[in-house]
């Protein structure tokens, strides 16, 4: 084990153990917004950008979907990304 | 002591000092001496010729506990011993050593303790290793209110052996909570302090941790929830000069175009009646309370929770005012004599109309569908209170207008639904609701809550003016927080405890930080620690195993099943889990590790540094000893700081200040209620 990959296995957004730099609660939240963009794609002309800042400031949006659409808006990661596993 | 007059007589063994009193009252044909002996309140008297000494316990006075010495895992030898921890332990003692001298005297032992499994067995227990084995050959007084008449019914027919079935399903229920709480709880520290040598107390239990479970699971949903959007319609009719609200057709509209598209047609549009249905509905009375409904209606009507609704109850059962609260019965057997019940009733001006009312047909309650072997539903004695703490009034009266609206007959509603058609195909609906007959809603005011809402009369083809229609814009809200009231019928729902101690088990979670508010919140600790129950303890964490080792307890008290079959059964599925968790020690520790460290630091984090940006951390200063906000930055230069209160606990709440930025923070001391504040000590919002 090297003394780098406890870091590595931080959740990048609470600092929780997890994997590939999110823990299983913010990963959920990812897996769950890239499911229902699908959802929203259709009902309101959002833009992945305007669909995360949007569900970012949602009262109705979960503390973990929250944090994780604030994430995913930070790093610029699109939907792309998401679904091919890259986070 | 009474044995001293060189008489023998009968020893009458009580729950409580205050249900003692009342016994010992209720069976005098004369004079009580009552005496207090080593602090122990006895009363001694005469009863057809025969000398009688009621003594009281103070609840259960004997545990389970590991007979072997030292700390083991798993551990499965329990023995039965005297108190010998916590604030009871000492008093336990007083009452242990006074009974067992009056046991001396005594030629008849009856057990008066209340008439449900925990009673019965703080009476054998007491009786058998505190009496010299008086257990066989006890009689057993049956009750359920602590009135006069119904205590000396209970001593005139009372049953010659004790209820040992009985006994044996508590005797059951507490030996195996004892086993799943003290092995879960010692894997959980065992696996923490030998994988990464830290102590922290950790608790679980068999009731507790599938519980844990529920509201983890819903915690999960809440904080993992996705709103969707949709649109309704919002719609303001105006029929015969009167402005009322309808709702459109459809529920939920999934095109926003089409939603516009509605309001731009009917916008201040004429429409027609097109439609008119008048329904009327037969609502039934109320079933009578049991524990459960008692405790969720009173946190409806007065947030109250479940284990202070409980303590009400039970100074009103000892008051006599009430029947025995702990029970699952909604039925009121006629052998209870309610008209002499409601007659007493009515001699409180509050009552008087009510039970008049009922008094003059037949007097027959609506009976629920759960039953209670030992105990009917929770109802008043007759017994008016005399002065009552406004809390106990308000259950009081709750407990009397329930009971009294079980009686009554049904109420008649109508609902009227006008069909308003709007340009081709937009169709509008108004309802209204208006009470025909209050039937038993009058004796249940004001608690009933139904409300008329009135709306003219009119006939299909009518003109109706559509006033106002507008698009709302709505999105799916997350599942509701469960609060005190409904986490107990999701518990009674799920068979997870007893009416008696499902109030107990989610204090116990509260005391252990597993959750926390009215609307209950898992914390950080319960979203540690549950995970970790889930991934190596998925039969203890599930509703099922607990559900199937209820099941065997009840079979143990109807006669079906022996205490020693169910515990011997409950010990062979347990032990194969407990030994694997050994072989999984490491495993369990490090995650435990993790997840705790994870709470650790995130409690002392409490915002960014106005400075620097780094973490503000709760540091300890090494010269005073005294707490204070500084900057995780200190080592590379940042010497922001500010002090901070000296006592009570510090919780970040992720909040920040509006007038000067710096993070807001709750105080939890033991003495008064938590409250907020902002670190910064010359904040200008402080000097306002």
């Amino acid at each position: 084990m090297t003394s780098a990959q406890p870091k590595e296995n931080k959740c990048r957004i609470c600092g929780r153990e997890g994997t590939r730099g999110l823990c299983r609660y913010h990963r959920e939240g990812c897996r769950r917004i890239a499911k229902h963009y699908s959802v929203w794609k259709v009902r309101m002309p959002l833009t992945w950008k305007e669909y995360l800042k949007e569900l970012s400031g949602n009262e109705f949006a979960g503390r973990w979907v929250k944090e994780a659409a604030g994430f995913l808006l930070r790093e610029g990661l699109d939907l792309a990304a998401l679904e091919t596993g890259e986070v | 002591m009474f044995e001293s007059k060189g008489m023998s007589y009968q020893l009458v063994l009580c729950e409580k000092p205050s249900a003692a009193a009342k016994i010992a009252s209720a069976l005098a044909e004369g004079k009580v001496q009552a005496k207090r002996v080593n602090g122990v309140p006895t009363y001694r008297l005469e009863r057809g010729g025969r000398s009688i000494v009621v003594v009281p316990a103070i609840g259960h006075l004997f545990t389970v506990a590991q007979r072997s010495k030292g700390w083991s895992f798993p551990v499965f030898d329990t023995e039965w011993t005297q108190l010998s921890e916590g604030s009871r332990a000492w008093r336990g003692r007083a009452f242990l050593e006074t009974i067992s001298k009056l046991s001396k005297g005594a030629d008849a032992f009856v057990s008066a303790c209340d008439y449900d499994t925990e009673g019965s067995l703080i009476a054998y227990m007491i009786l058998r290793y505190a009496c010299g084995g008086a257990d066989v050959r006890a009689g057993r007084m049956k009750f359920s209110t602590l009135t006069k008449a119904d205590l000396q019914s209970a001593y005139e027919n009372m049953a010659r052996t004790l209820d040992f079935n009985t006994i044996s399903a508590g005797k059951a229920r507490h030996e195996l909570d004892w086993l799943f709480g003290i092995n879960v709880s010692r894997a959980l520290m065992d696996s923490l302090s030998w994988s990464c040598h830290r102590f922290q107390i950790l608790s679980a239990g068999r009731v507790q941790s599938p519980t844990l479970n529920v509201l983890h699971k819903r915690e999960l949903s809440i904080n993992l929830h996705v709103p969707d959007p949709f649109w309704t319609i919002g719609a303001e009719v105006g029929i015969q000069g009167a402005h009322l609200q309808a709702s459109y057709m459809l529920n939920e509209i999934l095109s926003r175009q089409q939603a516009d598209g509605v309001a731009e047609r009917c916008n201040g549009k004429e429409g027609t009646v097109s439609d008119l249905k008048v329904v009327q509905m037969m609502i039934p009375p109320p079933y009578p309370f049991n524990l459960t409904d008692l405790q969720k209606e009173a946190y409806r009507l007065f947030r109250f929770t479940p284990s202070r609704t409980q303590k009400i109850a039970e100074r009103l059962y000892l008051d006599a005012l009430i029947s025995y609260p702990r029970t699952s019965s909604q039925r009121l057997p006629s052998s209870l004599g309610l008209r002499g019940i409601i007659q007493k009733l009515s001699a409180d001006p509050r009552y008087g109309d009510d039970t008049r009312d009922i008094l003059s047909g037949p007097v027959v309650p609506r009976q629920g569908p759960k039953t209670d072997q030992a105990h009917p539903a929770i109802h008043p004695t007759g017994k008016l209170p005399s002065r009552a703490a406004r809390e106990d009034g308000a259950i009081f009266d709750l407990i009397v207008r329930r009971f009294l609206a079980t009686f009554g007959p049904p109420a008649l509603r109508e609902k009227t639904v006008i069909s308003v058609l709007c340009g081709e195909s937009d169709i509008f609906k108004v309802t209204g609701y208006r009470t025909v007959d209050e039937g038993w809603m009058r004796f249940y005011k004001p608690y009933s809550g139904s409300r008329d809402v009135r709306v003219p009369q009119v006939a299909t083809g009518d003109h109706v003016l559509m006033q106002k229609v507008w698009r709302e814009d709505r999105q799916t809200a997350p599942p509701l927080r469960f609060n005190p009231g409904s986490i107990l019928g999701a518990m009674e729902r799920s068979n997870l405890g007893t009416k008696a101690t499902r109030a107990e088990i989610l204090d116990t979670l509260y005391r252990r930080g597993y959750i926390e508010g009215v609307n209950i919140k898992v914390t950080e600790l319960g979203l540690a620690v549950v995970p970790v129950l889930k991934k190596f303890f998925p039969e203890l964490a599930s509703t099922d195993l607990t559900k199937k080792f209820g099941d065997d307890m009840e079979g143990v008290e109807a006669g079906n099943r022996s205490y020693e079959q169910v515990l011997g059964l409950a010990i062979d599925e347990l032990k194969p889990l407990f030994e694997r968790a050994i072989s999984r020690y490491e495993e369990i520790g490090g995650e435990l590790f993790k997840a705790l460290s994870y709470l650790k630091e995130n409690e002392c984090k409490l915002g960014q540094c106005p400075s620097c940006g780094e973490d503000l951390i709760v540091v300890r200063s090494r010269k005073t000893g005294k707490r204070f906000l500084g900057c995780s930055g200190y080592s590379r230069g940042c010497r922001f700081s500010l002090p901070l209160p000296q006592r009570g606990r510090i919780i970040p709440t992720n909040e920040s200040c509006k007038s000067c930025g710096l993070p807001i923070v709750e105080i939890k001391g033991s003495s008064r209620k938590p409250w907020r504040v902002c670190v910064n000590d010359k904040c200008p919002a402080k000097r306002k």
